[in-house]
């Protein structure tokens, strides 16, 4: 018996599954992945601001249209954006925003928000005959439904380069980490019981057919 | 015989499992809406890892008088070091809460400092109205750097930096404070002062309770 459990346990691969399996238990138990499962902050909480606020722009007939794409949990204030010219000979008007939800907090009131996504369109017109690419900066802002709120966001849209043209971040810099605790869970538990599984199953099939 | 037979049950469960995590992937993605938005979080998760110093970083930024301060005034006592805008509920949600903290801690050598990444006549009219009795920084791009040494390039407010005596950072919390969050992150300082426990340890313990909150 001690014998086979001896060869059973020098097989490389009950070692790589076991190892596995035990990362996977520990992370699922502690909540984040087993590689950043000690860093004393709670950052895997939020999105970082460039996935809780998703946008892009497109040039049709003639107008800007801006799109947002807000994660769930997420919203952007209506009132906080704005869009201005950003190339040589490009006026921009007033963007045309839709209605938005109503929030009411204690501090600013009834505000109108934007949930899951928002689609602004933006009359433009250019005096420099083609000659410029077209830029927009575009600035918006928003929060977690958790408390935090985003520094104002503010981004360069080149629409010209195609239907779906997408922002160039100014200073991206590392940040937020991404939340995705509740999923890994799942995979990490999954994973790791397959990877017990499969090490039992070849542990038991050693015993079963111990010739050599 | 024993090798005919089981080599094939392996790599067959090997398969099934590779298979499962593979269907699971696909079934995550498609079922989560928007793709491209999946595709951003992801890729931007990817590249981004928050670095938070060992210590707190030597500043100074101005008071609500203009006069700089540097971070050296409060040497000896150990911080919650406050970030907010006054545009942001959720900071001004959090500051009667502060406020208490530092009245409840401060003859135990405890402070709390505020620095508001705002304009100054904005902040001192809050403080003013609020009555916020802890000491008050304010600062555009100087703050702004130094929420970048902290290791929170995306700045979003509140968060809150709780240091030592020493100045060493023990934790970071990025959004609006609670009190029991708060309490638990203190009890775990005072523990870390009081038994010189192993700073390392005290971390991964808060870590363990973040992760629970």
């Amino acid at each position: 018996m001690a014998r086979r459990y001896r060869e059973t346990m020098t097989k490389p691969f009950v070692w790589v599954f076991a190892v596995f399996g035990a990362c996977c238990a520990a992370s699922a138990l502690a909540g984040k992945p087993w590689w950043m499962a000690n860093s004393p902050d709670n950052a895997d909480h939020f999105l970082p601001p460039d996935a809780a606020f998703k946008v892009s722009g497109a040039v049709v007939d003639d107008m800007l249209v801006l799109r947002w794409v807000i994660a769930d949990g997420y919203y952007l204030y209506r009132s906080k954006i704005k869009v201005e010219a950003d190339s040589p000979g490009l006026r921009v008007g007033p963007p045309e925003l839709p209605e938005g939800q109503t929030k009411t907090d204690e501090f600013f009131g009834t505000q109108e928000i934007y949930l899951q996504q928002a689609t602004a369109r933006v009359p433009f017109s250019r005096e420099d005959a083609g000659a410029h690419p077209l830029h927009f900066r575009v600035t918006y802002q928003g929060c977690a439904e958790q408390g935090l709120c985003y520094q104002p966001i503010v981004k360069t849209l080149m629409p010209q380069d195609g239907p779906l043209a997408h922002d160039s971040p100014r200073g991206a810099s590392p940040g937020v980490r991404q939340s995705a605790t509740s999923q890994w869970i799942w995979v990490a538990l999954g994973g790791g019981l397959l990877a017990f599984f499969v090490a039992g199953i070849a542990a038991r099939s050693r015993r079963s057919h111990p010739d050599r | 015989l024993r090798q005919l037979r089981t080599a094939p049950i392996l790599w067959g469960l090997l398969t099934i499992f590779a298979a499962a995590i593979a269907g699971g992937y696909v079934y995550h993605r498609l079922t989560l809406g928007d793709h491209s938005t999946r595709v951003a979080a992801e890729t931007a998760s990817a590249a981004r890892i928050v670095t938070i110093p060992e210590v707190l970083p030597k500043f100074t930024l101005s008071n609500l008088h203009g006069e700089p301060v540097p971070v050296s005034t409060w040497a000896g006592q150990s911080l919650i070091i406050n970030f907010w805008a006054t545009w942001c509920a959720p900071c001004r949600r959090e500051i009667p809460l502060l406020k208490s903290l530092d009245n409840e801690r401060r003859a135990k050598g405890m402070r709390v400092i505020g620095i508001a990444v705002d304009d100054r006549e904005a902040v001192a009219a809050y403080a003013a109205k609020m009555q916020i009795g802890y000491p008050l920084l304010v600062g555009e791009q100087d703050a702004l750097d130094l929420i970048a040494a902290l290791g929170v390039a995306e700045p979003a407010f509140p968060f809150s930096v709780f240091t030592d005596r020493r100045g060493r950072i023990v934790s970071l919390h990025l959004g609006e404070l609670h009190r029991p969050v708060a309490e638990e992150i203190l009890a775990k300082i005072d523990d870390l002062e009081q038994h010189q426990r192993d700073i390392g340890e005290v971390r991964r313990e808060i870590a363990a309770d973040l992760a629970r909150f």
